[in-house]
């Protein structure tokens, strides 16, 4: 954001305003400031000071115990490779449809856009129980495809909606030159639109990409091995464990550190281009 | 012109449809089919596992309505609903407006305050039901700055429980609909604020009579998209009460998982989640017909 | 940027796909290991140790095991090897043959005949070998009790006043765990087994037939109990939504002089920095005999597949050679025979078990009797009480509504 715009406060109060923020920003953050800290607590400590914020006794057992009593490495490749999957069909589908959608001047078209727009609107516990005995019926239990296509089953009206918003921001200039020069349709999606989404594919990787590497409803209901478990299924399974030795609470902080670790790496990689997406398409819907 | 022309625009249009196809599939197969499904299973008694079922109409419908705990959920739902979207939508704008004018600074504040949103709700349904404990992070601090008088079991209380989770969710949610309304408020030209400032509008009217009207379709999609999403609500409550205390806590999505997993009803299940259905277009639709009139006034 | 964000996924996909492995015999295995998931992780290996080609894919679940299995079971994805709780759930499995009979397994065969009830359905087929024998109990303050000049009661009556004297010293007198299911194990059952087997002995078979009378005076007064001790300001602030494993840390922290718990904590209860004892819940009325609780731990089960033998092999082998494993991870009362191995347990369980085992009538744990639909309602019904939306009797009512509905399925 490098514009200085003030909505119309003088420069003076603001200093009043990031006094304000930060403050916000301290309490708003406290509770991630607590995992992180007895993440790294020695068991004892956690218990004896629970609420001490700064660690006397810092090591890095509890994580490392953590990593290997929920076989980390196998759970974190799933979740990727689940949202992978995901994400690759939702963009690509996604993209491809509204690209479709915004080009046509197809009162048909039109239509079967609404109607997508409007499956936004309903919730999941309605397909729920049928998904189970249709994934079972195609095979696709405890399958990785099988999962990416229910998160897209879900997410591709939400996507096709900010896609299609997007789209038909850009002026329609860049498709004429494109059809004078004779690019076909897909060329011309391929080669002028695919890079110009650059910024909006981001917006969706947030917006869909993040509920999807942290989703418990899907996993429970399409995945029943443990090499299978995403991520925040076996962390489920870890902290609803009725754990009455103190030595569980070491666990449940450092599970929950490297479980959310990841993820807030990726978003700081990915958040420059959020804004810049969402002012372009997201609005105008 | 002619012929050729006319047979380019279908091709077009034919192709254009092609492209859309590997979507509607997706959407039709994993999504809209099983739900249809679900409806028509919703009026009949099968119970997920025989082979076979008898249509018995609206038998289920009216099971599930009149269960002792339906009244309760259907509250709580509408309570979350009601509260929850406005003083999240408000929450979210105040401190939009605060990242917007914080300068320089606004970048990393837009950036923690949306970090809540990226954690897993198993891990905040953990971190905040450690939270909220009798003994928990909360209530320690109540007593540091002296109101120990507040002291409370917050989620074992009847009447504390759905605030405290309200707030959960709206400390992971406030990250999310801020950068929306962010997003919004960078389309206000600054000649407007320039001109009203010369004026002399102060700033809270500046806030009300400019900013407002001129994000109005930010509010829009923000409305509509927290809405659903409390509508929907599952993951949270599931894992900070488990719905209690008794079902004090329990959303209608909760307890469309209850009735098919825990009392191993698939029949009431699909009803009930065809009531949610029904619940959530409506909401939606009324709300869009409110928000959508505002905006065409305003612009 | 695009190409990036692509090589991104690409990357995701790679990194995934390079840990795809092999090809032995692969055992889906679903057990509760509830406090010990490490242990637990720790023995199975020890089986795979022994048997090479036989490799284990455990996962742990914490709670609701039933609701955990049935979408397994309705679409026929069961694991190979589950934890299963005597009870309706697993008969009902066994009878429609997702489950497989274990009658005749070296498991079996090594099993108390005591333990065999509860894991047998209607039509006689063994369902389950059961974990353990469990009961739970109250584990107590020695030096707390001293100072107070206090014993442990025999009836509920004497048990209210020793509560009393407790919170008349300013201290927490009992602990109890209605934040989840784990305090219908306490509460619940005691209740329920001075309250209501007391009259109908033949409760199992009339649970099953729904002919049991719940919307009683005596049912509930299992609900009332709880609240009366919750009234009275002798369970610990915030009791409402303390669970499992808050109540057993604040326990072990010295936070409360009393603790409603299972045996099957033994292991951990009794290694307090304070000296612990335990005795019988008194939840019988003066002058009446207490009906105590003998019932069976979460055991195991076999599903009918293509893996079964390998998993009766598993089974046999935890009810077998790998028996002192599981039994000494736990610290519980042992359900076999023989043993094959050390058995770790505490004198003063031993002391308990004698007492316990000379009791005619006994009951067993609310998840054996009771229909699967209706047990979250056990717990949800009594936060209901205890947080005064329902009356003892409403919740009663409510109870016998829904077991009765259960059967009619």
């Amino acid at each position: 954001m490098r514009s200085k715009r003030l909505l119309g406060f003088r420069r003076r109060s603001r200093v009043g305003v990031n006094v304000v923020m930060v403050l916000i920003v301290l309490l708003l953050i406290m509770p991630l400031w607590y995992v992180l800290n007895n993440a790294f607590k020695v068991e004892k400590e956690i218990l004896r000071r629970p609420l001490v914020l700064l660690p006397s006794a810092a090591t890095l057992d509890s994580v490392i115990r953590s990593f290997k009593a929920m076989k980390y490495p196998r759970v974190f490749m799933n979740s990727a490779i689940v949202f992978a999957l995901s994400c690759a069909l939702l963009i690509s589908a996604g993209s491809l449809a509204a690209f479709g959608i915004a080009m046509a001047k197809s009162k048909l078209l039109n239509a079967v856009y609404v109607v997508l727009v409007a499956m936004i609107t309903l919730p999941f516990q309605l397909a729920m129980v049928p998904l189970i005995f249709l994934l079972k019926g195609l095979r696709l239990m405890n399958s990785y495809l099988g999962t990416s296509l229910v998160y897209s089953g879900w997410f591709l009206p939400f996507v096709v909606f900010l896609y299609t918003g997007f789209i038909r921001t850009v002026p329609k200039e860049l498709e004429e030159a494109g059809r004078v020069d004779g690019c076909g349709l897909f060329r011309s999606y391929r080669s002028i639109y695919i890079p110009l989404l650059k910024s909006i594919t981001g917006t969706v990787l947030i917006l869909r990409g993040v509920p999807i590497w942290n989703d418990l409803l899907v996993p429970i209901i399409t995945i029943s091995r443990a090499t299978m478990s995403t991520l925040p299924l076996k962390l489920y399974s870890f902290i609803a464990s009725s754990g009455s030795s103190a030595t569980r609470w070491n666990l449940v902080f450092g599970s929950t550190f490297i479980v959310s670790v990841p993820i807030l790496l990726v978003f700081l990689f990915l958040q420059r281009y959020f804004v810049r997406g969402v002012v372009a398409g997201a609005i105008k819907g | 012109m002619g012929l050729a022309g006319l047979s380019q625009v279908q091709r077009r249009q034919l192709v254009c449809f092609l492209f859309t196809l590997p979507a509607l599939a997706i959407v039709f197969v994993f999504f809209l089919f099983p739900m249809l499904r679900a409806l028509l299973f919703s009026f009949t008694n099968w119970d997920g596992i025989a082979r076979t079922y008898r249509w018995i109409g609206l038998k289920n419908f009216q099971t599930v309505v009149s269960d002792s705990s339906f009244k309760q959920i259907v509250f709580n739902t509408l309570y979350l609903t009601i509260i929850y979207v406005p003083v999240l939508n408000v929450v979210a704008l105040l401190l939009a407006v605060g990242v917007y004018n914080a300068g320089k600074a606004g970048n990393v504040y837009k950036a923690m305050l949306f970090f809540p949103n990226l954690l897993s709700m198993t891990v905040i349904g953990l971190i905040w039901n450690i939270i909220y404990r009798y003994n928990g992070l909360f209530n320690q601090f109540l007593k540091i700055v002296g109101l120990k008088v507040l002291v409370q079991d917050w989620l074992g209380q009847v009447n504390t429980v759905l605030p405290a989770m309200s707030v959960t969710i709206i400390w992971f949610a406030v990250g999310y609909y801020l950068l929306i309304y962010l997003a919004g408020l960078n389309t206000v030209p600054v000649e407007i604020y320039e001109s009203a400032e010369v004026e002399g509008v102060s700033g809270w009217q500046k806030l009300v009579r400019i900013t407002i009207p001129l994000i109005a379709p930010s509010i829009t999609i923000n409305a509509v998209l927290s809405t659903i999403g409390i509508v929907t609500l599952f993951d949270l409550p599931f894992v900070l009460t488990r719905g209690g205390p008794g079902f004090k806590s329990q959303t209608i999505a909760m307890h469309v998982y209850a009735y098919a997993f825990q009392q191993l009803r698939t029949s009431y299940a699909l009803a009930l989640a065809v009531i949610l259905g029904a619940f959530a277009i409506l909401i939606t639709a009324l709300q869009l017909r409110f928000l959508r009139r505002r905006e065409e006034v305003i612009l | 940027m695009n190409k990036r964000i692509v090589l991104f996924l690409a990357l995701f996909l790679v990194i995934g796909l390079a840990g795809v492995t092999a090809q032995k015999i692969t055992l889906t295995c679903v057990m509760m290991a509830g406090d010990i998931p490490e242990e637990t992780q720790a023995f199975l290996d020890q089986f795979s140790k022994e048997n090479p080609d036989i490799k284990i894919d455990f996962t742990n679940v914490a709670q609701d095991l039933e609701a955990y299995l049935q979408p397994k079971a309705a679409s026929g994805e069961m694991p190979d090897f589950i934890s299963v709780n005597g009870g309706s759930f697993g008969a009902d499995l066994v009878d429609r043959g997702i489950l497989i009979d274990l009658k005749g397994t070296f498991a079996a065969k090594n099993t108390v005949d005591a333990v065999k009830p509860q894991f047998t359905s209607p039509k006689g087929k063994l369902f389950g070998i059961a974990g353990g024998v469990s009961t739970s109990l109250i584990y107590y303050q020695v030096q707390a009790f001293k100072d107070l000049g206090l014993t442990p009661p025999e009836n509920w009556e004497d048990f209210l006043v020793l509560c009393e004297k407790i919170k008349k010293a300013g201290k927490t007198a009992i602990l109890i765990t209605p934040g989840d299911g784990t305090m219908s194990n306490t509460l619940w059952s005691h209740g329920f087994a001075n309250n209501v087997v007391a009259k109908y002995p033949d409760y199992v078979k009339r649970f099953r037939e729904g002919t049991m009378p719940l919307d009683t005076l005596e049912f509930a007064d299992v609900y009332a109990k709880g609240k009366l001790l919750f009234d009275k300001g002798y369970t610990q602030p915030g009791a409402v939504s303390t669970t499992y494993m808050e109540g057993n840390q604040m326990y072990i922290q010295g936070q409360s002089v009393q603790h409603f718990a299972g045996s099957w904590l033994a292991g951990s209860l009794l290694k307090t920095d304070f000296e612990t004892g335990v005795y019988m819940p008194p939840w019988n009325a003066k002058g009446k005999t207490k009906i105590p609780i003998v019932a069976t731990e979460t055991g195991w089960g076999v599903s009918e597949g293509p893996h079964k033998k390998q998993a009766i092999m598993l089974l046999d082998w935890i009810n077998g050679k790998g028996f002192h494993f599981y039994q000494n991870a736990r610290g519980n009362i042992p359900h076999v025979k023989d043993p094959m191995g050390p058995v770790m347990l505490d004198d003063r369980i031993k002391t308990y078990l004698d007492k316990l085992y000379s009791y005619k009538q006994t009951a067993g744990l609310w998840f054996e009797y009771i229909p699967a639909e209706t047990m979250m309602l056990t717990f949800q019904l009594y936060q209901e009480v205890l947080t005064a939306q329902k009356t003892p009797r409403e919740a009663a009512a409510a109870f016998d509504k829904a077991a009765r509905a259960a059967v009619k399925k």
